[in-house]
Formats: structure tokens, C-alpha cells, sequence
């Protein structure tokens, strides 16, 4: 027998959707009907019906060893979340079981239990037990907290009255401090200013290294690349990969997950009648021109729009906003941009390939989202598809980026400085 | 073949009722290991898992009370103000302007007797049958038992009632009440009405984390349980005969049962506090079973 930790066997869990208060419209339903059968009114019933039941995840099973860092990745809504929810004890799964062996931290949020009236001081204690620690333990671990949230100044201040950065510190300080042998870790990694996460960063690097067992749920590729030995690739609830960090992480940017590169937009015949114009399809192509849902931050991508003209429309045009994974629109763009003087120019029915380039110094990594648009300004829209499609903007550690990675902003360009000499001091 | 992990710390190896050992399953990876499963239909009390998170359910206890009256100037006053306040209120318009009867007890001395339990049972049904709802935050990010929350949400009533008590004391010294033995009933008392409360608060709270129409719905019933409840009024304006059956509110023979321990007026017991002890049993036995049995939901239905 080896040295396995966690076993997990045909995870699955199943959501109703919907509100859950079906209860609530029946009554409603009911009440609507007696009283239009009082006015002598016909009113077709309206009961609710069952609730609609999604799986959030199914057949999950794997085994982590003492030790390993195992990463979960997958889009929004594959049900990494869920799994981890499940594996702390906080939602039973429908089907199927875990074991894990030994004492078990979660950290789905930093901060839990954090009363904003109470003092940083306070807060620590309270922070500690929620996720399982002892008051000796936290007597014990106290100063070695309070150091590395560098908020010593402010210990018997209400948190309230603190910074969102001291807050988010004194919080992740805590939950660092969270002696388990196993850690169950989700995107707390995504908060707090780059030095910071940095701090944080190596203080996992450290955990794993005593030997305990860590599953780790981000979105950051860089840091799931940095951090983890495997890692175990989601979608729509199945497992798609599983394995070495590499390969796993390797296939959910080549494209094997829902990340691909390319989306095709309309059946045929879904387009109305009256339409004159349709979008048919969006691609990433990266710098080799190969469909890509991932891009080089070093080497940009070219963004290619197919639509269909299906009669003469004069002032049109094809848009497109380029949103990060904030929900921050960074910019919009459309076809006549370049060439305004088109913009009275009829265009035919027929098919039409648009295309444009984003320049890669714009970018910093991560997950961005295309939503298109066409339209005659100001008259009215043509057609629409929102999130048409998602990329990965990755970093691949070329030195000029590591540098701008540290910096604010949504957008990372290299811009060209000068400097001269305008006097010289004679000392 | 056994494997050398470090000890389970001891709330790991006792669980709630979700998990269990797997010591005889072919398919465990360690006898000490503890196993996640769907629903399980009939939960324990998990009283080990409790104990094993006692720590936890002081620190929520002192955060409650630490933040109670915290950023006002009267600070713990507001104790002694509230039932002070109340017996004015309750002596000018019941007892002086409508010349209640009290069994020849001062009125004052006699609705603070009766608000002092009332006010326990009332500030625990209301704080445990919030309590998952204000704190859904943590049921939603972190295991732990969850009958800690609506537990630790009875320290409120507990120290407004320790506080209550000082007053009750000043004015028994300041009316010479002498004290008769039966004054150590009080906790038996004390006891029927918090587990009259905390049955209906378990059952309060798991309903209102689904449906919040309870939250709504409570200080309602509660102020009519107030006035089902001879606080202000002596339970001698009832007919004699129907007592027994005043008993179906466990409240009525707490409040009586406090006038009887502390001035020895009426009878403290009989048919009347036996059907409230039945009563009360079964509101606190069927509140644990129904909380437990629906606690795995919670951090879904939040």
C-alpha cells in the first residue's frame, strides 16, 4: 500500500436549478387562481414544475500521495469549487466518496469569520478557530502571524477601519499559519498587491515542502505551473486530464478543453429572416497562424470574425470588445476604425472574413473574453454575440514581462522613453 | 499493511454523522482515515464532535457578546436599562393605572420575576433562530458542527439574564423579600425554558436557511406567546380548572414555577409542569433530530 492521502471515487454531485423555492411560487400559483375563480374568471393553473437538476460534477475519482501538490483547473463553472467544497466537508456529494487521512484545513476564502467590530488582535483568534485551530495553537503561532502580516501598528484597531491590503494580509497571514496535513486551497492566491502574492507564494512553496498534502484550485496557470507536482483538469464536472502538472496544464491551453481557439456561432438556419446580417464564427490565431486558445504574451494573436451578409446594408460595421477576466472591458474596436471613408461603402450579401491583430505588448496574463457586435451606429444592431469566445493570454517568463507583471494596470505596453541631459551639477 | 501517518487529531477522528471510519472497507486507504458520503438519512447528535470543537464555540460565544454593545456609550448598562425600563413601563400601565392583581406580591417585583425568564427564553429563541442565517458566511466556507451556531447564540440570553439577576436581587433586598429554600429550583426552571427556546430556535433556524418567511414570521409569534404567558398578568385570573392545560406553553410554568421559588405563591409544580416538561422534551428532542437531519443542506440552500 502506498502512501495516498486522499482517495476520492465517482465524485458526483447534482444542483437543482433555479431558486429552490418552488414552494414559494406554488403558494403564489394557488393564491392566483383562487382568487380569479372568485371573480368567475378562467385562469389556466400555473403550477411549478420540478425544479431542473444539473451534476455540478460526475465520476470524479483520484488519489493524492502524502506530500504531492495537486493543482484542479478547468473554466468557470467545470465544478472545481464544488470538489473542493465537497472534499471540506461542507456539501455532501450525490454519489460516490472520499477518504483523506489526517487533519484536514480548508481555505476556500481568507478572512472567514472576520467580525469587522473586532480588533486585528481579536480577529486572529476568531480567523484561527473558525478553520480549526486551538487557542494554544494560536497563542503559540500568534507573533509569527502578526510579523508576516506586517500590521503590527494597527493589532488593536477594528478591522473596519483597515485598508482592503491589511485586511486581505492579516488574513492570509492567518490562514498560512494553519498547521493540516492536508490544505484545501481555492484562489485565495488571486488577491492582495504583487509583492504580497509573491510572500504568499513562497510560504506554499514552503508547506508543500514539510510534506503535507495541498489541492490548490486557481485560474493562474503561472502559479499552478509554480506550485504543483499534478494536477487534475475539469470540465463540465468530468475529469478531462490527470496527471503531471505539464501534460495537464498543456492540454487545457492546446485546446482539448473548451478553450479552442474558435466559435462557431450560428446553425445555418437559426438566422431570421429579416436579418441582413449574421455572425458565423470567431479564431484566435496565434503568431504561427495556427487556431489557438491560448496565446504567448511575447507574440500576440490576430482575431478573424466570419460573417454573412444576406442583403445590401450600407454603414454597417463589425465590433468587438476585448474584456479581461476582471469583467474590465480593455478596449473596443471595430472594422471602420482604419478606414472611415468605408463607412457609406455598401458591402454585398455574401460571406466575409474580417480580421485584426492585437499587439502582445498590450497584454498581462490571464483570461480574456471577445464579445461582437454588428451594427449601424446610431441606427441600429445588426447582431450580437456576447463572449463569443475566450482566450488565455499565458506568460511565459520572458524577462521584459516578469517585469511589467508586477505593475497596475490592465494592460501592460512597453512604451519608449527618452531621457537627456538638461544641466549637469558640478560637485 | 498499516500506514505510518501522523495521528488524526482527535476532531478528525470523531465525526459527525457523514462520515465514518473505514477500517472495513476493502477500498480504504488508512483505518484512521474518515470518509466523505452522500446524505446519510438518520444523523447522531454528534455530542463527541461538539466537544471536539468546544474552542470554537466559545470564540463565536465571546464574539457575540464582545460586539453586542460594542461603539455605544452606555456599554453593558443597556443590560440593566432594558428590564428596568420594562418593569416601569409595566408597573404604571398594569399595575397602577389597571390595578392588575399580582397575589399580593409589589407589582414591579412581580413582572420583573416573570420578564427575567421570559427575556431568557426570548433573546435565546430569537438569537438561534437567526443564527445560521447571519452566519451563512461560514457555513458556507468551513466545516464544523453545525449546531455550534444556534448553541453559541444562547450566550446573549444567558448574560442578559446573569445581569437581569442583579437587579432582581437589588429589588428583593429593597421590598425585604425573604429568601425560602425553594429558591434553588430556579436553574430546574431556567432549564425548561431554555430548552423550551432552543427547541424551538433548532427548528426555527433550519427552517429560516431555506425559507426566510420564519425569520419574519417569529417576532410575531413570539409576542403572541408573550401574551400567552401570565407575565404580566397573575395566572390566578384563569380559571383553576384549565391550568393544567395552560401547561401546553412550557413558558407559563416557567414564570410561575420563578414566582413560586422566589415568593412561594401558587403551587411551583403539579399537572401543569409536567405536561410543560413533556412539552418541552419534545419541541427540543424533534428540534435536534430535524437540524441534524437537514444540516447537510444547509451550505447549499444558504
Amino acid at each position: 500500500m502506498s502512501d495516498v492521502v486522499i482517495r476520492a471515487k465517482n465524485i458526483g454531485k447534482q444542483y437543482a436549478l433555479g431558486d429552490g423555492q418552488h414552494w414559494r411560487r406554488t403558494v403564489h400559483a394557488h393564491l392566483r387562481e383562487a382568487f380569479a375563480s372568485c371573480r368567475g374568471a378562467e385562469e389556466t393553473p400555473v403550477y411549478e414544475t420540478e425544479n431542473k437538476l444539473i451534476w455540478a460534477l460526475t465520476g470524479v475519482s483520484f488519489d493524492v500521495r502524502r506530500g504531492e501538490v495537486l493543482g484542479i483547473i478547468g473554466r468557470n463553472g467545470s465544478g472545481k469549487s464544488t470538489l473542493l467544497k465537497i472534499l471540506s466537508r461542507i456539501t455532501p456529494p450525490t454519489t460516490g466518496w472520499a477518504d483523506l487521512v489526517g487533519r484536514v484545513g480548508s481555505l476556500l476564502e481568507v478572512g472567514t469569520g472576520f467580525h469587522p467590530d473586532l480588533t486585528g488582535r481579536d480577529n486572529i483568534y476568531m480567523n484561527g478557530a473558525v478553520l480549526g485551530m486551538t487557542k494554544r495553537e494560536i497563542d503559540r503561532q500568534f507573533d509569527a502571524i502578526v510579523a508576516f502580516s506586517e500590521i503590527e501598528t494597527f493589532l488593536d484597531t477594528p478591522v473596519k477601519r483597515y485598508s482592503s491590503g491589511m485586511h486581505m494580509r492579516l488574513a492570509f497571514s492567518v490562514a498560512a499559519h494553519l498547521k493540516a496535513d492536508i490544505l484545501l486551497v481555492d484562489e485565495v492566491l488571486a488577491v492582495g498587491d504583487a509583492a504580497f502574492q509573491q510572500k504568499c507564494l513562497s510560504k506554499m512553496d514552503d508547506v508543500s515542502h514539510e510534506g503535507r498534502t495541498v489541492l490548490l484550485v486557481s485560474h493562474n496557470i503561472a502559479s499552478i505551473l509554480n506550485l504543483c507536482s499534478t494536477a487534475l483538469l475539469l470540465d463540465r464536472g468530468e475529469v478531462l486530464a490527470y496527471g503531471g502538472v505539464r501534460n495537464v496544464v498543456d492540454h487545457y491551453l492546446s485546446g482539448s478543453s473548451s478553450v479552442q481557439g474558435e466559435t462557431q456561432l450560428y446553425p445555418q438556419q437559426e438566422v431570421l429572416p429579416s436579418q441582413e446580417l449574421s455572425l458565423r464564427a470567431i479564431r484566435i490565431r496565434d503568431s504561427r497562424d495556427c487556431v489557438t486558445g491560448s496565446i504567448d504574451v511575447a507574440r500576440g494573436c490576430t482575431v478573424e470574425v466570419d460573417y454573412v451578409v444576406h442583403r445590401e446594408i450600407r454603414g454597417g460595421q463589425v465590433s468587438l470588445e476585448l474584456w479581461n477576466g476582471e469583467g474590465v472591458c480593455v478596449l473596443c474596436t471595430t472594422d471602420l476604425d482604419s478606414c472611415p471613408e468605408s463607412r457609406s461603402m455598401a458591402r454585398l450579401p455574401g460571406l466575409y472574413r474580417a480580421s485584426c491583430r492585437l499587439e502582445p505588448t498590450w497584454f498581462r496574463a490571464g483570461r480574456y473574453w471577445i464579445s461582437l457586435g454588428a451594427s449601424i451606429p446610431g441606427v441600429r444592431v445588426l447582431d450580437e454575440a456576447p463572449h463569443a469566445i475566450s482566450f488565455d493570454v499565458v506568460d511565459t517568463g520572458s524577462v521584459e514581462h516578469k517585469l511589467a507583471q508586477g505593475r497596475r494596470g490592465i494592460i501592460a505596453p512597453t512604451i519608449k522613453w527618452n531621457a537627456r541631459s538638461l544641466s549637469t551639477v558640478n560637485s | 499493511m498499516q500506514l505510518s501517518m501522523p495521528q488524526a487529531s482527535p476532531r478528525m477522528a470523531h465525526h459527525s454523522s457523514a462520515v465514518m471510519t473505514t477500517g472495513d472497507n476493502p477500498d480504504s486507504i488508512d483505518a484512521g482515515a474518515f470518509r466523505i458520503l452522500p446524505l446519510q438519512p438518520v444523523p447522531a447528535i454528534g455530542f463527541r464532535d461538539i466537544w471536539a470543537y468546544r474552542e470554537l464555540l466559545y470564540f463565536l460565544a465571546w464574539r457575540d457578546l464582545k460586539v453586542r454593545y460594542h461603539q455605544t456609550i452606555l456599554g453593558i448598562l443597556w443590560a440593566v436599562l432594558k428590564p428596568c425600563s420594562m418593569v416601569i413601563v409595566f408597573s404604571v400601565f398594569f399595575g397602577w393605572l389597571s390595578r392588575m392583581p399580582s397575589d399580593g406580591i409589589p407589582y414591579p417585583l412581580f413582572v420583573l420575576s416573570a420578564l427575567l425568564p421570559w427575556q431568557l427564553f426570548a433573546h435565546t429563541l430569537s438569537g438561534t433562530s437567526h443564527s445560521l442565517v447571519s452566519n451563512q458566511h461560514l457555513i458556507t466556507k468551513v466545516y464544523f458542527p453545525r449546531l455550534i451556531i444556534p448553541i453559541s447564540a444562547m450566550a446573549i440570553g444567558l448574560a442578559d439574564f446573569g445581569i437581569a439577576l442583579l437587579v432582581l436581587v437589588a429589588m428583593l433586598m429593597y421590598y425585604h423579600i425573604p429568601i425560602l429554600p425553594q429558591i434553588l429550583a430556579i436553574p430546574l426552571f431556567m432549564l425548561l425554558s431554555i430548552a423550551t427556546a432552543l427547541g424551538v430556535g433548532l427548528w426555527a433556524s433550519a427552517l429560516n436557511i431555506r425559507h426566510r418567511d420564519i425569520g419574519h414570521a417569529l417576532p410575531f409569534v413570539t409576542q403572541l406567546w408573550f401574551f400567552a404567558t401570565p407575565v404580566a398578568y397573575p395566572i390566578s385570573l384563569i380559571p383553576a380548572s384549565w391550568h393544567a392545560w395552560y401547561g401546553i406553553n412550557p413558558m407559563a410554568s416557567v414564570v410561575e414555577g420563578f414566582r413560586w421559588a422566589l415568593f412561594g405563591t401558587g403551587e411551583g409544580g403539579g399537572h401543569m409542569l409536567i405536561f410543560s416538561f413533556f412539552i418541552s422534551l419534545t419541541l427540543f428532542l424533534s428540534g435536534l433530530y430535524f437540524f441534524r437531519r437537514t444540516e447537510q443542506t444547509f451550505a447549499d440552500v444558504a
